[in-house]
């Protein structure tokens, strides 16, 4: 009897001593990937305070949803087909499809193309589950999609929704090279689409400085990707995928401004309004689209044909 | 004998219910915590908003891209003990600070137009006005960031090249 006394006190004590030693470490392994270079040098006041940054990706929805589709037509031919789910084996290729397949998603569900976006959901819901990112898309998702086919903001909310799910299941599970693989199959998967789109149409001029503007989304990837590529070969890899391309970026005119910031009278119940403005400004030659428009076709399809 | 057992078990059970809620991690804060209030009707919520958890000691920086045409409202939100947060907006080209809240007397939400697509570093930390000096020091809380957008009504400036 004494002894299980003496058992459930130890019992007692362990169990809340194991728990906050979990709440401090926390703290303690934040994922490197979040930190910049900046911190290195300041080792001494780290002490004291912490600094995190966090640098931050669109998703394939919102990078495509720049792009007004009311006058382009729906081209299947651009997609990833569902049939080469197969092909994936690795973690690496199996990872960035699922970023690429996101992405087709995100374009079936942008034209309100409702049967496709249903088999895209259903490839999506696959591979996550093959990589063990579980739950991204349940059985409640699909049915809402299956539920909601009529309705275009419906789709664009569930394709959208499904890779925040799959962003937050990395973050808890302390998954930081997952993300970074998915953003680099979608990024490479929206910019495949916008080249091809930036056709010869009435949008072309509009489309060119979207796709100039997502330099902004390449460098916040790569800086993301850099502070990580020590710790996983994967994640180094894909950086050298995505090398070609940012050195495009990175030679593309960047037309110097100043950012402008103005007071906006708010709407009724709507907090302070300011309006940015101005600013830097990328821009992309006919000539730098051509390169870019073929560098991202190769990569593409590199990566689709594994 | 059997009483002692169950009595055993409610309170190692009511010793790991808290603590297991501190463990909680506040990867969705922005989407339970006080932030929620701030939604909008027509907004959408952006892929960008992030929560973290930090201290009073603590700064975060967000390096977040917002495209052009679009109207955003960033809402902090964060545990009652770390109120109020501070946040500047800087622009990263030029490293000019383009919003302080200190300024406005730490509000929390904030209405943004951008003309043009733009990258934006938002650096945050937290002021704590009600904790201890030892709870400074020692207190660990989410802070969340929710973003919402939505298209201008209509454009404003002319894109094109």
């Amino acid at each position: 009897m004494q002894c299980k006394f003496y058992k459930f006190c130890l019992l007692i004590l362990i169990i809340p001593a194991i728990l906050v030693a979990g709440c401090k470490s926390d703290k303690g392994k934040r994922s490197p990937g979040l930190l910049d270079d900046s911190e290195a040098e300041e080792i001494v006041d780290r002490i004291e305070t912490i600094k995190q940054v966090y640098h931050l990706s669109p998703s394939p929805a919102e990078m495509l949803s720049v792009i007004d589709v009311a006058d382009l037509s729906f081209d299947v031919g651009l997609l990833n087909p569902p049939g080469n789910m197969d092909n994936y084996l690795d973690t690496k290729s199996q990872t960035i499809s699922l970023g690429i397949y996101i992405t087709d998603l995100a374009y079936a569900a942008l034209f309100g193309r409702h049967e496709e976006t249903l088999d895209y959901l259903d490839v999506v819901r696959t591979m996550a589950e093959q990589i063990r990112v579980t739950g991204a898309i349940d059985d409640e998702l699909m049915e809402k999609a299956r539920n909601n086919v009529e309705y275009l903001d419906s789709l664009f909310n569930i394709s959208n929704e499904a890779f925040i799910n799959m962003l937050f299941f990395c973050e808890r599970n302390n998954r930081p090279n997952t993300v970074i693989m998915l953003s680099a199959g979608a990024f490479i998967e929206s910019l495949f689409l916008a080249v091809n789109l930036a056709g010869d149409n009435g949008h072309a001029d509009y489309i060119l400085q979207h796709l100039a503007d997502q330099k902004y989304a390449l460098d916040n990837l790569m800086m993301f990707a850099e502070s990580m590529k020590v710790l996983d070969p994967n994640v180094a890899a894909v950086i050298e995928d995505l090398k070609p391309i940012k050195e495009i970026y990175d030679d593309i005119t960047v037309v110097a401004g100043t950012t402008t910031v103005e007071s906006e009278k708010a709407a009724e119940n709507q907090p302070k309004k300011l309006v940015i403005g101005g600013g830097s400004k990328p821009t992309l030659s006919k000539k730098e689209f051509e390169n870019l428009k073929e560098t991202t076709v190769e990569l593409r399809n590199k990566l689709v044909n594994n | 004998m059997k009483y002692i057992r169950q009595i055993q078990i409610l309170f190692v059970l009511f010793l790991i219910a808290p603590l297991s809620v501190m463990a909680q991690d506040c990867v969705d804060y922005h989407k339970l915590g006080d932030c929620m209030m701030d939604r909008q009707k027509g907004y959408k919520i952006y892929s960008q908003s992030k929560s973290v958890g930090m201290s009073p000691v603590d700064t975060v920086e967000f390096n977040v891209i917002f495209y052009g045409q679009k109207d955003y409202i960033f809402s902090f939100c964060t545990h009652a003990k770390l109120y109020p947060v501070h946040f500047v907006l800087i622009d990263p080209d030029s490293g000019d600070v383009l919003y302080d809240n200190a300024k406005d007397r730490y509000i929390e939400s904030l209405g943004i137009g951008f003309d043009v697509t733009k990258s934006l570093t938002i650096k945050v930390d937290v002021v704590a006005r009600k904790a201890s000096e030892e709870e400074i020091e020692q207190y660990v809380g989410c802070l969340g960031l929710l973003i919402q957008y939505k298209n201008y009504s209509q454009k404003k400036v002319n894109l094109k090249m």
